[in-house]
């Protein structure tokens, strides 16, 4: 496990100038959701923060939003501290001991607890699911399991006045789940608090909607895993190094069994709502950038960025799709 | 706009329930992944490439393993840049 920095904190008030490295222009965390695969964000974190790399805007959504707002809500010399305590709290270590005769029986056994009892600093099971698939448990209610102690554990590892004295901007995905609508909740233009995090990582129908506002929420995976999505539309758009952490890695083998292919299933979904949406987004963003970027503009390029223009609403989307199956080929490719 | 993309990796043995893989040796694993691919990255610093300026998004990629890195490129950065 990588060593705790010890190094000097960086002070990170708007417009301070950093010790690490200087990079062209703000430096975005983009973190995606994928549960227990978040751990990989963490390594990511520390790394950068090693590097004395702070981010100044961090984008989540479900365990990305979790700890994009450990980081976010505590100051620099705090996060990695923090971002450890929340991930040896919710350790699963039923399957310590375990003899290893038979190669990851023991991670059987494991999640097969975790499935059963949950994660206590993180979620427990609902005993009112119980009583059947029809009862009406309200939508604060209907799921498998409650997320009531991940409330509280954020409330000890997350200082939300620091969010929102606005050190660090800190943007989370939640669904709405009346109108299907994906909503950024970004500290920029309100507070955020604990019940968009809580929103955010509310996957049904493992765990209950999270209301805001009134309205019910949901993880914002379920309707798009790609948060980086977010920082392409931002405006006023920024020149950016955006750190973009992908969890759901669909390269791999022929998978053999149905346990295999019901895997890369998950994985291969994941993928392409990913490549449709950011790449797409890349592509069209390609062609709206600045004005000196649209003089220097090729006839081609400008008919295409015309065409996008003038295409009806309805369009959007297949739009996204054939951009987003551009050969690679036809940008910058230098191995 | 650059982009640094850092792909967790696929682990042995991992399958559906990788998500609730919360035992401490898959947390780990992930973990050292992440910081591992990072401070490649940061070591790399392909954001420091001259860009084509009507290129509006670049995106940045490690290559599969350090072992299999691949040279460096006219511009010097070992990696893909695509």
């Amino acid at each position: 496990m990588p060593r705790l920095s010890r190094s000097a904190p960086t002070k990170l008030a708007r417009g301070a100038r950093r010790k690490g490295p200087s990079l062209p222009g703000q430096i975005v965390l983009v973190l995606q959701g994928g549960g227990a695969l978040g751990a990989y964000q963490i390594g990511v974190y520390e790394a950068l923060h090693e590097a004395g790399i702070e981010p100044d805007w961090v984008i989540g959504t479900s365990i990305g939003a979790i700890n994009g707002a450990i980081i976010a809500g505590n100051a620099p010399r705090h996060r990695a501290e923090r971002l450890r305590a929340f991930w040896a709290s919710v350790e699963q270590r039923a399957g310590d001991g375990w003899p290893d005769l038979v190669p990851g029986l023991g991670n059987v056994f494991a999640n097969l607890v975790t499935m059963a009892h949950g994660v206590p600093t993180f979620f427990t099971p609902n005993p009112a699911a119980w009583f059947g698939q029809h009862t009406p448990l309200g939508i604060e209610g209907a799921a498998y399991y409650t997320t009531e102690p991940l409330r509280e554990t954020l409330a000890q590892l997350v200082d939300f006045g620091y969010i929102n004295g606005k050190h660090v901007r800190l943007t989370v995905g939640a669904v709405n789940v009346n109108n299907g609508e994906m909503r950024y909740f970004d500290s920029r233009d309100e507070d955020i608090c604990l019940e968009h995090v809580m929103a955010s990582g509310a996957l049904p129908p493992a765990f209950p909607a999270v209301r805001v506002d009134g309205a019910p929420y949901w993880d914002g995976g379920i309707y798009s895993n790609t948060p980086i999505e977010a920082v392409l539309d931002d405006k006023p758009r920024k020149d950016s190094v955006i750190f973009a952490v992908q969890m759901w890695n669909p390269e791999g083998t022929e998978p053999a069994t149905l346990w295999e292919v019901a895997g890369r299933r998950r994985t291969s979904s994941t993928r392409v709502a990913r490549r449709a949406i950011s790449r797409g987004r890349s592509r069209s963003t390609t062609f709206a950038t600045s004005s000196a970027s649209s003089q220097s503009m090729s006839p081609k390029r400008r008919a295409i960025r015309q065409r996008s223009r003038s295409s009806p609403p309805g369009a959007a989307a297949r739009r996204c799709m054939l951009l987003g199956s551009t050969p690679r080929d036809s940008t910058a490719r230098i191995s | 706009m650059h982009v640094a993309r850092l792909n967790a990796p696929r682990l042995d043995g991992e399958d559906q329930l990788k998500d609730i893989d919360f035992t401490p040796a898959g947390i780990r694993a992930r973990w050292q992944a992440g910081y591992n691919e990072t401070r490649r990255m940061v070591a790399l610093a392909p954001w420091r490439r001259p860009v084509d300026p009507i290129e509006g998004v670049i995106i940045h990629e490690l290559a599969a393993a350090p072992g299999h890195e691949l040279a460096a490129g006219i511009d010097g950065f070992r990696g893909k840049t695509k």
